[in-house]
């Protein structure tokens, strides 16, 4: 009996036939962009052929010209975009450091190429400003950003992710956002950040400094947005309510995302963007009215501005992503057409996304500079 | 089965015939309607990009469900999402209340909301199961009876 309800629930959840043409339209319009339909006979011949010269030209400068080879290394492929989705976007020094999810770690200074500079299998990658830190399984590392001098900060009896490195600690958590914990990096020691009965009702979601920021779930579901405060375990509460997406630091306030009035009630996406100052005060929505657009698909912090990419039209996801200035509430464009974006990272000097969408960048990861 | 010999009119079809159940089960992982329906997009994205070798239509099946709890862990994984989504029909974006046994379905953990809508739903076996979720038989059994268990705690849930 039981179980039939549970199948006749599951039966009536369904695409619509909107969605459905829409997830075609996008697959085929997709393929369309990436691969458009040639006269794959004609154009066989002239392909290997112009192969085979651009490899006998290749290789002979090489060759001749050892010294080009690293050059060669740093000029390869595209300049700005890369096939696989990544994990991170670091800045240490004005360089760019990008994690692939391949593995790879790859290097962007200014407006150089791309280069990769070798791999940690690792799904996440953090930094406090100096060296890199990751975590394997149960185990946290700290590496130079050469990737030298690799030493475990701490061993667990479950595997962890990390969520803040400050200079003082390592936040660190079990399991789905579970028993947050905070590792001291001068004497070594390990406590709770939070009491056991609330141990599983926070969600990291940005740190600065001494602070991080949380979304707190209470046993009947109210979310609050706080801040909590790592040396003493002091929470602030920011704001009450739903917050959807993320919330991120910015010039000591807390940008974060609410629904607002839905578009359409079965896309329950964000529409609002709020800040808060870290002591609670100051509670507004921006206003986000000179753009177009149906909802905020990611935000990242960089500088004192906000990257923000905005869906113009979510049931076919095309959108764009700007820098917002929240001060003068300035739209700077930094990339037309995108679609999907899978994921959005900014620093100060960079910003980075992947896009699984049907724009021009469809199905690349981007990282370029975020400013002029 | 290779490639067919018209792959959008093949796309439209499998679409068809497929989209509801992976959205289904992509929606009970991630608990939020949009999300859900971005993850069934991919699948379909990388069907169409690779027309895997497929021996049989349950082939064809197991791999969709098998990418789409791919992708759904991807998903989950992700820095803009790591965070938990209440549990209302609201962020499910379905409009129908929903039963008590789906209610305690939803607040188990992910991983045992996958086996028990492989089993219970799709009606995978053990093995099944460990196939497409690239668990050893031995683990899924174990996180079944966990999940059940703690279903019984709250509903009447049957055994399978």
């Amino acid at each position: 009996m039981e179980l039939e309800m549970l199948k006749n629930d599951l039966q009536r959840i369904r695409l619509g036939d909107e969605a459905k043409h829409c997830i075609v339209q996008t697959v085929l319009g997709r393929e369309g962009i990436r691969e458009p339909e040639k006269p794959r006979h004609v154009l066989w011949l002239a392909t290997a052929a112009s192969l085979l010269a651009i490899l006998v030209v290749g290789v002979s400068l090489l060759f001749l010209l050892p010294g080009l080879r690293d050059r060669f290394g740093l000029a390869a492929g595209p300049a700005d975009f890369f096939a696989d989705r990544y994990f991170a976007l670091i800045e240490l020094d004005g360089s760019a450091y990008v994690h692939q999810g391949n593995g790879t770690l790859h290097r962007l200074d200014g407006t150089g190429p791309l280069r990769e500079i070798g791999r940690l299998k690792t799904g996440q990658l953090l930094s406090d400003g100096q060296d890199l830190f990751y975590a394997q399984g149960r185990r946290a590392y700290q590496v130079a950003p050469d990737l030298t001098g690799r030493t475990r900060l701490l061993r667990e009896a479950e595997t962890i992710e990390l969520d803040d490195v400050t200079s003082a600690f390592v936040l660190y958590h079990f399991g789905n956002h579970d028993r947050y914990t905070l590792f001291d990096r001068q004497t070594g020691e390990k406590r709770p950040l939070f009491p056991d009965t609330e141990a599983k009702r926070y969600t990291f979601q940005d740190g600065f400094g001494d602070v991080a920021v949380f979304v707190h779930a209470a046993a009947d579901n109210e979310e609050r947005l706080v801040a909590v405060r790592l040396s003493d375990g002091q929470e602030t509460e920011l704001a009450a309510g739903p917050i959807r997406g993320r919330a991120v630091i910015s010039d000591g306030n807390v940008y974060f995302t609410r629904t607002g009035e839905p578009v359409d009630r079965t896309y329950d996406r964000a529409r609002e963007l709020w800040f808060v100052g870290f002591d609670g005060t100051g509670l507004s929505q921006l206003d986000l009215s000179g753009i177009p657009y149906d909802s905020i698909r990611a935000i990242a912090a960089s500088g004192r501005e906000l990257v923000i990419a905005a869906d113009e039209n979510v049931l076919s996801h095309q959108g764009k992503i700007y820098r917002y200035d929240p001060k003068d509430g300035t739209f700077v464009l930094l990339q037309d057409r995108v679609g999907l974006i899978d994921r959005l990272f900014a620093t100060e000097h960079y910003y980075s996304f992947y896009d699984l969408g049907i724009g021009d960048v469809a199905g690349k990861a981007f990282v370029g500079p975020v400013r002029d | 089965m290779n490639k067919p010999d018209n792959p959008d009119d093949a796309l439209q079809r499998l679409v068809g015939d497929y989209a509801d159940m992976l959205f289904r089960i992509a929606l009970v992982q991630l608990k939020n309607w949009h999300d859900a329906e971005d993850v069934v997009q991919r699948v379909f994205i990388e069907l169409y990009e690779t027309w895997p070798d497929f021996a049989s239509e349950e082939h064809r099946k197991a791999w969709l469900i098998r990418v789409t709890i791919h992708r759904c862990k991807d998903c989950q994984k992700s820095a803009w999402k790591q965070r938990s989504v209440p549990l209302n029909e609201d962020v499910l974006g379905i409009d129908f209340e929903i039963s008590d046994i789906t209610r305690a379905v939803l607040k188990l953990s992910a991983k045992d909301r996958q086996v028990i809508l492989l089993q219970a739903y799709l009606g995978y076996t053990i093995r099944e199961i460990a196939a497409i979720t690239g668990q050893t038989p031995p683990a899924v059994a174990t996180r079944l009876h966990r999940a059940r268990k703690k279903l019984k705690r709250d509903i009447d849930f049957p055994d399978l």
